[in-house]
């Protein structure tokens, strides 16, 4: 019982010894977390770490771990932060406009000054041309920067950023009143067009048919139905072209940051944790 | 020693009993499956007496045919109560076009699935919102939508 109790004391002694707080302890845990992919926490405890030593590697961390959590606001702010002589100037700038791009921060990419960017700052300020509603640069400046390997890709959000394959709501309304649901099939909706096409002509047939055998009554009916089947397709193909519009815009959208992320954002992979 | 320790145990295991009431006790367990349905809103708004109307057909159609009928419709929301927003977004003319659209894809069947998000309640989410004028938007399909 004496050995338990004294084994007890001198593990309660030896833990107070260890100061678990320490700043460096601080650091080697958030390094820790940080590799485990634990961004959230890594943040807090190198936040702590950083108030008591300046470390530019951190600093970057600290950044990188915001831009993970996507709080690309802060990591913004903080990857602006880390100042020239640091060995992690250029990455930063990357991953500034990394950050811009991905709070949709557009504007910002207006005051950046391009005579002393690098490759992937130009690649990536041109990128934010494909998302935001700046001006487009000319075709050969726009794909200036990238590589041959990029090209082909990039030519094609281009185009598709200058021209997208927009559908007219006005001609969608148009063909569904020549032909009920032709409008629909226009913006894709095949199912529903057909659809659309088959209750029309079954409200005008059973119109024509009890009008033509004296049902007047019933005639008015299925014609009122039919003229509102009508009416109501046309209005849903004009919306439909709206709606349409919108997904090619959605889905544009997500082709460039799926190439994006492919690519890393033309931005050099970092090994922190090896 | 062994005295205090045997004390300690058996006290925890004193203190912590478990009843007769709690192992033998009688739960009310229901097989009945859970209802999806959500409260219909019987309310009329008389400020606007086309839209009151309007709501007052509807809300014939949900107490005589719809509540008897069952909640058979595939969208969230159903039919009568897209009808219902649609005519309050907007007006009766548009809203009654908005109806007639929205029936067209209720009776579109083929592939509809993976045309629209799904609503929590395992129905397609399909709104009225959606289809203003205006404020027409695109949800793309396969997420799951957690409000009502």
């Amino acid at each position: 019982m004496i050995r338990i109790f004294l084994f007890v004391i001198i593990s309660i002694n030896f833990s107070y010894s260890q100061n678990f707080h320490s700043p460096e302890n601080k650091k080697l845990f958030a390094d820790y977390l940080f590799c485990s992919e634990d961004y959230l926490r890594a943040v807090i405890e190198y936040e702590e770490y950083i108030k008591h030593y300046k470390n530019d590697t951190v600093l970057f961390k600290i950044a990188f771990g915001y831009s993970k959590i996507e709080n690309f606001k802060q990591a913004a702010e903080l990857f602006k932060k880390i100042c020239m002589q640091s060995d992690f100037y250029y990455r930063a700038r990357s991953e500034y406009l990394k950050s811009l791009l991905l709070a949709e921060n557009f504007e910002s990419f207006t005051s950046i000054d391009t005579k002393e960017a690098s490759i992937t700052e130009l690649k990536l300020i041109n990128i934010a041309y494909l998302f935001s509603e700046l001006k487009l640069p000319d075709k050969n400046t726009f794909l200036l920067t990238f590589s041959d390997s990029e090209k082909n890709e990039m030519l094609k959000f281009y185009e598709q950023k200058k021209e997208p394959p927009y559908k007219s709501s006005f001609l969608a309304g148009l063909l569904s009143s020549v032909v009920p649901g032709a409008g629909k099939i226009y913006t894709n909706q095949i199912s529903e067009g057909l659809t659309s096409l088959v209750l029309n002509g079954l409200f005008a047939f059973l119109s024509y048919n009890n009008f033509k055998n004296d049902h007047t009554t019933r005639g008015w009916i299925f014609a009122g139905v039919g003229a509102f089947f009508y009416a109501g397709n046309i209005y849903g193909s004009a919306v439909s072209a709206n709606i349409y519009n919108q997904r090619v815009d959605y889905e544009y959208k997500e082709n460039v940051k799926l190439f994006l992320e492919t690519h890393n954002y033309f931005i050099e992979r970092y090994e922190f944790c090896k | 020693m062994k005295i205090i320790s045997v004390f300690v145990l058996l006290l925890s295991v004193y203190a912590f009993p478990q009843s007769e009431k709690m192992k033998w006790g009688k739960s009310n367990y229901t097989y009945s499956i859970e209802s999806m349905e959500f409260g219909r809103d019987y309310s009329i708004n008389f400020e606007n007496s086309v839209n009151a109307v309007a709501k007052s057909f509807i809300n014939a159609y949900w107490f005589l045919i719809s509540d008897l009928d069952g909640d058979n419709c595939p969208f969230y929301p159903s039919c009568s109560a897209f009808f219902v927003d649609a005519v309050e977004e907007t007006n009766i003319v548009t809203g009654t076009l908005m109806f007639f659209d929205r029936f067209t894809r209720d009776a579109s069947v083929i592939g509809r699935q993976n045309r629209y998000p799904k609503h929590k309640s395992g129905r397609l989410y399909d709104p009225a919102n959606l289809y203003c004028p205006g404020s027409a938007a695109y949800i793309p399909p396969l997420i799951v939508i957690d409000k009502e």
